[in-house]
């Protein structure tokens, strides 16, 4: 049992808590009906999607800067469980667009670059596997990241201005405290949940790399190279 | 499901994407975390030396 | 010649020296320019053929087509700028030679970016006459729309390229890791054209423009200072 352990099991017995609040006893949003309580889940898993891919851009930034394999086993744990969650929170909104606007997709600003933002993450993912000595695959996978993290204002404020017409939908003002617990302790549940995950996975990645690497915990400098080959 | 919930408004029987939205959220976050486990049950301490010693030959 | 270069500040007169040589080596093997331009061509045909005979369509989406255009060639082009330098071994001649990593990312960017813009105002002449589009703006815009729009193609574009270049299966991660990033400069470029080519009555193309430099901005600098991380690995 490590504390990430612990973390885990906190976060499910929250989401379990945080999701019943919000399916059974908070009130029925007046313009969207039952169809309001998806928000429980949906605004909670983009807030956390959005947590973890932010965390492998600074993973990134320490890996280029150190070249040491737990950053890089860092990024590679949050940009995967990053990855999925950005998946299934576009899979949560067309499941709210649908009976709220009438359709699956909308060329929503967030919608959109949550798109973009999946397929930049599952470039960077799928450029890491390409990779298999240790030392390159940290320096693609960092510079891949951080080049992909850096476009994200910018497809944001384009797909604004591209469709500038588009209503937004937060709608602050008819949040009411009902609304707000079930909404705080599943977005918590979710950030604990997905942080354990990370940690989990990071741990995995870590040995896995280190071992892949010949001299663990090296700094990642090409004249250590050489020194790495003598050894064998 | 929840039959008495159901009102007469515009989004009626919207209860059918409620259940999806939950039940995708929970089998994929069930499923990372068991993944990420089985994972790191399989890369233990004893297998993760045996195979940095395999590697380094 | 070489009395001009030596008044030039180091870094830039190495910038300028890899550009001459990126540019010679391409201009030496011209027929694969001309190999380049007839795929973009036949790019938008293809469009043509895609959409149907439908004049109105094809006019109001030109704009569209001739980036897509772009888009498609530029892989096939950006793929080769580090390709030749790989099966030579000279990448690595590069990389002794004192020259700064940072001045041969530069150099091949503009390279890049100057046969691109080359490439598009090529095929602007074909999509002209094939979409039946009209230039509604001014040349001199259009010119400004394109230099950005290639530029922006280019900066992350030579990065990926160098990235990629010592991978297997470069091919499809060169588009890969490239085209999602490309979305907001393809949203800009394509909607500051259409509306340079079917009349600007909103004097919307400033605000296209600004974004268009932006991403610029963004890449020129951070790209430039993540290449020889690139060229290290």
């Amino acid at each position: 049992m490590r504390w990430e352990h612990g973390l885990l099991a906190i976060g499910f017995v929250l989401l379990a808590i945080g999701h019943g609040m919000g399916l059974f006893m908070a009130p029925e949003e007046a313009m969207m009906r039952e169809a309001g309580r998806i928000l429980y889940a949906h605004v909670p898993t983009a807030w956390v999607a959005l947590v973890t891919l932010t965390l492998s851009f600074f993973a990134a930034v320490g890996a280029l800067w150190t070249g040491r394999y737990g950053w890089d086993a860092a990024v590679e744990a949050t940009a995967e469980t990053g990855v999925v969650l950005t998946a299934l929170l576009l899979f949560q909104g067309s499941m709210w667009a649908k009976p709220t606007w009438g359709y699956y997709w909308d060329w929503d600003p967030r919608l959109t670059t949550s798109a973009i933002l999946l397929v930049l993450f599952v470039g960077v993912l799928v450029v890491r596997r390409v990779v298999s000595d240790p030392e390159r695959r940290l320096t693609v996978t960092a510079i891949a990241t951080i080049v992909a993290f850096v476009d994200v204002p910018v497809v944001y404020f384009g797909v604004k201005w591209w469709r500038s017409l588009h209503q937004e939908w937060s709608s602050p003002q008819t949040v009411d405290s009902t609304m707000v617990m079930p909404l705080r302790i599943a977005a918590f549940a979710m950030l604990f949940i997905s942080l354990a995950i990370c940690v989990i996975r990071w741990r995995t990645i870590l040995a896995t790399v280190q071992a892949e690497a010949t001299a663990p915990d090296l700094p990642a400098l090409p004249a250590e190279l050489s020194l790495a080959e003598k050894e064998v | 499901m929840d039959e008495s919930q159901v009102g007469s408004g515009m989004v009626d029987g919207a209860w059918g994407y409620v259940i999806v939205v939950y039940a995708a959220t929970w089998v994929v976050v069930v499923g990372l975390a068991v993944r990420a486990l089985l994972a790191s049950r399989g890369s233990g301490p004893a297998s993760r030396t045996d195979g940095g010693v395999g590697g380094s030959t | 010649m070489s009395g001009a270069h030596h008044r030039l500040p180091g870094a830039l007169r190495q910038v300028v020296l890899v550009l001459k040589k990126d540019l010679l080596i391409e201009w030496r093997a011209r027929a694969r320019g001309f190999a380049l331009a007839s795929f973009a061509v036949t790019v938008l045909l293809l469009f043509s053929f895609a959409v149907g005979p439908n004049t109105e369509v094809l006019r109001t989406h030109a704009g569209a087509y001739l980036w897509l255009a772009v888009l498609l060639s530029s892989t096939l082009l950006l793929g080769q700028s580090f390709q030749i330098e790989v099966e030579a071994g000279a990448l690595e001649g590069l990389v002794l030679a004192p020259v700064e990593p940072a001045a041969l990312f530069y150099g091949k960017a503009l390279s890049n970016t100057l046969q691109l813009i080359g490439l598009a105002l090529v095929i602007t002449i074909p999509m002209l006459a094939l979409f039946d589009a009209g230039l509604a703006g001014s040349p001199a815009w259009y010119l400004v729309v394109v230099v950005l729009g290639t530029a922006g193609v280019s900066a992350p574009g030579t990065l990926y390229a160098g990235l990629t270049a010592r991978l297997d299966n470069r091919q499809l991660l060169l588009p890969l890791l490239l085209f999602p990033l490309l979305v907001p400069c393809l949203l800009a470029a394509v909607k500051a054209t259409t509306l340079l080519l079917t009349g600007d009555a909103m004097n919307q193309v400033p605000s296209w423009l600004k974004l268009l430099a932006a991403f610029n901005a963004l890449y020129w600098s951070v790209c430039g200072a993540l290449f020889p991380r690139v060229i290290d690995a």
